[in-house]
């Protein structure tokens, strides 16, 4: 799923790229750009994954890197910007929907999976395997939905434990424990 | 060191799958799936379940994301009206830096010139100014009238006779020096003793 450089290394690798290459730009600006580039699609894919409307998730992209900016303007770590970038939008995401959802007088506590409304020429295309796979995934909890699309976005455990707020182990139980679902899914 | 008769578990051929494990677990595990089938079958079904989601997740959550052009311009705008105001930020900074540094130095200026007009004004510091030349109406010079063999005499001194302390005392008083100790000031004869000169105030400084 993602089409992103799996190893946040390369991240290093493009930054020393960009700034060798434009030597008299803004070097900071210049790798902010690039980093932009390769990683906004699969911000806003994930950010979709919340139900934010896409000008939002746009939006959150665009804060998401404006903090990066700050970050690395105050000399802070560059380890790990993969995980980093994911762990801002999904803090930011969280408030706000959070404030949507107050906006729309809808509980905290209530999970909605954002799931866009199928048309029906949608549903008929959409086989049954998938039409199941989908109502199981709106049944599991939102952490282990969390856990399964940022794996999909190619994030490493440890890196996903970081955006969640979990530990190694129980993103490897969440893991297996979703698999599972869906696995049961098919015996029946 | 894992059996061969015993299976994998589900959490093993995940983060097997996955590159989760240490190197020489993970060489033990592919040792163990070279040589079991059934394991292997398992693994196969976990990464058709893993595929599945993918094409879910594909499905159900956007693919193409909107032309890039637009939101990289803003965000570039964006980074330079932030980069902007750090430099404004960090000018009023100096210049607040550069304001209170003025205002200390003269402070320190105005402390030093009042703690002088001060000590000009009060305590021990306060004393007449006191010309290094004697003032001649107070020391014109008194001489006693001697010869040349007096001067040449191989009986007198070349060191000038000490001017006792009352005497020491009456000269700084005429020169406005009260309550300052005798030895606070040297008191020199006007024309030295050997030359002429008198042991008399006139001719003391």
């Amino acid at each position: 799923m993602s089409d992103a450089p799996k190893d946040s290394t390369l991240d290093l690798r493009l930054l020393g790229a960009a700034a060798r290459r434009n030597p008299g730009k803004p070097r900071l600006e210049e790798e902010i750009t690039e980093l932009f580039d390769q990683w906004r699609g699969a911000l806003l894919r994930y950010l979709s994954t919340f139900g934010l409307p896409q000008h939002d998730s746009e939006e959150v992209v665009q804060e998401v890197f404006l903090s990066l900016f700050s970050h690395l303007q105050k000399g802070k770590a560059r380890t790990n910007l993969r995980g980093w970038l994911f762990r801002v939008a999904h803090n930011l995401a969280l408030k706000r929907r959070e404030a949507d959802r107050k906006a729309a007088g809808i509980a905290a506590n209530v999970d909605h999976l954002a799931h866009p409304a199928l048309n029906p020429e949608e549903e008929l295309a959409s086989n049954r395997r998938q039409r199941q796979l989908s109502s199981i995934l709106r049944a599991l909890p939102e952490q282990d939905r969390r856990c399964l699309y940022l794996r999909a976005e190619g994030l490493r455990y440890r890196e996903i434990a970081e955006v969640v707020g979990m530990s190694l182990g129980s993103v490897a139980a969440s893991l297996e424990r979703s698999l599972a679902r869906f696995e049961r899914a098919d015996r029946r | 060191m894992l059996q061969e008769s015993s299976h994998l578990s589900d959490r093993d051929l995940l983060l097997w799958a996955d590159g989760e494990l240490p190197s020489q677990r993970t060489a033990e595990m592919r040792r163990h799936l070279n040589a079991c089938w059934t394991c292997r079958t398992r693994m196969a079904e976990m990464e058709h379940t893993i595929a599945d989601f993918i094409q879910l997740y594909g499905n159900e959550f956007q693919q193409d994301p909107p032309p890039i052009e637009g939101p990289r311009a803003l965000l570039k705008a964006r980074m330079a009206e932030r980069a902007a105001l750090t430099a404004v930020g960090s000018n009023i900074w100096f210049s607040r830096i550069r304001q209170v540094l003025a205002a200390a130095v003269l402070a320190a200026l105005l402390l030093t010139a009042g703690v002088a007009i001060r000590m000009s004004l009060h305590g021990d510091y306060a004393r007449p100014r006191i010309s290094a030349v004697p003032n001649v109406s107070l020391t014109p010079g008194a001489i006693n009238p001697i010869g040349i063999q007096d001067v040449c005499s191989a009986s007198v001194s070349t060191n000038d006779p000490a001017v006792p302390d009352p005497l020491k005392r009456e000269v700084m008083r005429e020169y406005g020096l009260h309550d300052v100790p005798s030895n606070a000031y040297e008191i020199d004869y006007l024309v030295t003793p050997q030359l002429g000169g008198a042991a008399d105030i006139r001719k003391l400084r």
